[in-house]
């Protein structure tokens, strides 16, 4: 598989900073007032081979591994039971990805705010404890509780209803390969 | 936590004001703090006129300069920075539109994770992003001197605010995992995706508290009986580890703990697991219920539902969800028990219990530092939801935990000699729960965690060498009469 790594076609950025393993490595460079932004990932080229299934990294996002059907010579029951499963990994895709960004941004929030808040009492240079941030995680959950549950009722519904499709899909399999 | 250096020419003007003449920045992975100066090399050097310019040649090795380092550590912005950085405010010919930021050099650590350095003559702006900056050099050659910045404000609050670790997408451990890979079965790995999907060190503390079981309890020693019950409960905990897995495919993506179990990676379909785990689970209850007797089948059976009905899906809605698990692994002891007498006596209970109240020191330790992870996930883990809970709770059993294990020659379970050599691993253990309790950081309670996984079988040990057998029993209590 070919590792495509993009890089920035502009040489002359000013700062380059490059770490080994880094997954996405940004710079910046402000020059008479314009932002310039890029931002190269070192990522795999999603297969093209459409005769095999593929699973790929985790998304950035959602963290989640996609997923990626054979589309060649697939017999209808497969193509059912592919569809079904493309639904619901969209649906995951769409909630933690949408979840994880909410996550972050709250977090984010929060540190600035205390931060802020604790440096009129401390004076410069506040810091934030384990403790204090314990006190936004129990936050989160307390704040998205219907949402985690309602989540987690969907997902499991939506898992098992995966199952019998599955077990189709691998009878019919069984039997084609019985026959030919 | 690395250093940054950045290689500024300082050039005096007619009139004596200083003016940057250049300034390149390479990020340098350093562990110490000492700063690595590069080479006064005209290609590294960004100049004046054009100040875009940055050397992509690799740097020559890096040379440290420990004459000049000596004794300069913790400098202070030195006055002639300030003044460079006013002088060429006041120089109106090369000046910046008013939407630049007039920072000062060195001033600006934005909330980005970025240290900004302005250089007004080239009206120039340049972000150095970095979660690993902690120390900054600036080296000026033209007074072949070095001055640190060591600003702990700096790395303080950096730390606060670096890249957030515990998101699995943000940790590549290699770049196998950047990779798009083929989804077919491996018939040659499939052993090992079956020992993973039932998180076999789990499983072999768990066998291990039921051989435990079997031993403690009064009775003849019978191998096949032993054997089966061995096995028997040994799939039964690999079909719940595997069910366990099949509904948690989502949630496990999200923490680098879990984050390479085998569904999550795709090595086995979720319906593969539900079949092994249909296998495991039917054999393991059949090999109890035929081979052990009824009792033990229906605790297992009981318990494999406990655990992968109730306490896998009531993580998300309740923190009760450690004292069911704290259940879940109270049974296996019990199961090794009944084997023998196939009845619920004293002595298992009190084994189930001792597992019971272990279950809370363990646990809680461990979900202590997982804390980001659990919330993220959307876990109501005790630890997050009431940490002073989680933390007198866990102090609170490692007491009972000691407690229990001195009723155990009240009830014949042991001899005395148990009681007294048990003191003094749960008196540590209580000690650990204690400090664990005052203290409450990362320290505290993976040491915590790391002693319950000694404590319990050494526990179980010490348990197995001073068991009250039957036969000796009685004669012991023969004996006080004689001699009275």
């Amino acid at each position: 598989m070919v590792l495509l790594l993009q890089v920035i076609p502009n040489q002359r950025c000013f700062v380059k900073i490059t770490k080994q393993y880094s997954h996405v490595i940004r710079t910046r460079l402000l020059h008479r007032a314009i932002v310039y932004e890029k931002e190269f990932k070192l990522r795999s080229r999603p297969p093209t081979d459409r005769t095999r299934d593929f699973i790929g990294p985790p998304d950035t996002a959602s963290n989640l591994r996609p997923i990626i059907f054979r589309s060649d010579n697939v017999p209808p029951v497969e193509k059912r039971y592919h569809e079904k499963y493309e639904n619901v990994m969209k649906w995951n895709q769409d909630f933690w990805a949408n979840h994880n960004k909410n996550f972050t941004k709250k977090k984010e929030e929060y540190i600035e705010q205390t931060l802020k808040s604790k440096s009129k009492v401390e004076g410069e240079n506040p810091t934030l404890t384990p403790g204090e941030m314990s006190v936004f995680y129990k936050q989160f959950l307390d704040e998205n509780y219907r949402l985690h549950t309602q989540y987690n009722i969907e997902w499991y519904k939506k898992n098992i209803s995966l199952l019998f499709p599955a077990l189709q899909v691998a009878i019919n399999r069984f039997v084609t390969k019985l026959k030919g | 936590m690395g250093s940054v250096l950045l290689y500024v020419t300082l050039r005096l003007k007619k009139g004596g004001s200083l003016t940057a003449s250049g300034v390149s920045g390479r990020f340098i992975r350093s562990h110490s703090n000492i700063p690595w100066l590069l080479p006064g090399d005209r290609r590294n050097v960004v100049h004046n006129r054009n100040t875009r310019y940055l050397a992509t040649k690799p740097v020559s090795p890096p040379k440290v300069d420990v004459d000049l380092e000596n004794g300069q550590n913790d400098h202070p912005i030195p006055e002639t920075f300030k003044t460079h950085s006013r002088t060429l405010h006041k120089d109106g010919g090369s000046h910046s539109r008013s939407d630049v930021p007039q920072t000062d050099l060195l001033k600006n650590v934005s909330h980005n994770n970025n240290v900004t350095l302005h250089f007004k003559n080239s009206r120039t702006l340049a972000h150095i992003s970095s979660s690993h900056i902690d120390n900054i050099s600036l080296f000026v050659p033209h007074r072949n001197q070095l001055i640190n910045f060591t600003r702990p404000d700096l790395a303080e609050r950096l730390k606060g605010l670096e890249k957030d670790k515990t998101i699995p997408a943000n940790v590549i451990d290699s770049i196998d995992e950047v990779h798009w890979k083929e989804q077919r079965l491996e018939l040659n790995k499939l052993p090992g995706y079956y020992l993973m999907l039932s998180k076999i060190r789990l499983t072999g503390l768990v066998v291990l508290t039921t051989m435990a079981g079997y031993a403690m309890s009064p009775g003849a020693f019978d191998p096949s009986v032993f054997l089966l019950c061995s096995v028997g409960t040994a799939l039964t905990s690999c079909a719940a580890n595997s069910i366990n897995q099949f509904f948690e495919v989502p949630y496990d993506s999200q923490m680098n703990r879990t984050k390479n179990r085998v569904l999550v990676r795709g090595y086995l379909s979720p319906l593969h697991a539900v079949g092994f785990a249909t296998v495991c689970g039917v054999t393991g209850v059949s090999i109890l219920s035929l081979g052990v007797n009824n009792l033990t089948a229906v605790l297992g059976g009981v318990n494999l539902l406990l655990y992968t009905l109730a306490y896998t899906p009531m993580k998300r809605y309740s923190t009760a969800n450690t004292w069911v698990g704290a259940v879940v692994g109270a049974i296996p002891p019990m199961m090794g028990w009944t084997a023998v007498t196939g009845s619920l006596d004293p002595g298992a209970l009190l084994l189930g219990a001792i597992l019971f109240s272990w279950q809370f020191p363990h646990f809680n330790a461990l979900s202590w530092n997982l804390r980001p992870d659990y919330s993220r996930a959307g876990y109501r883990m005790m630890s997050v939801v009431n940490p002073d809970l989680c933390k007198r709770v866990a102090f609170r059993y490692c007491l009972v935990t000691t407690g229990l294990c001195l009723t155990a020659p009240l009830i014949d379970l042991t001899t005395w000699t148990f009681a007294v050599d048990s003191l003094p691993l749960n008196l540590y253990l209580s000690y650990l729960g204690w400090r664990f309790y005052q203290q409450g950081d990362s320290n505290s309670s993976r040491k915590l965690f790391r002693f319950t996984l000694v404590h319990i079988p050494a526990l179980l040990l010490l348990m197995l060498i001073s068991k009250k057998t039957y036969g000796s029993h009685q004669s012991q209590q023969i004996i006080p009469d004689v001699v009275s």
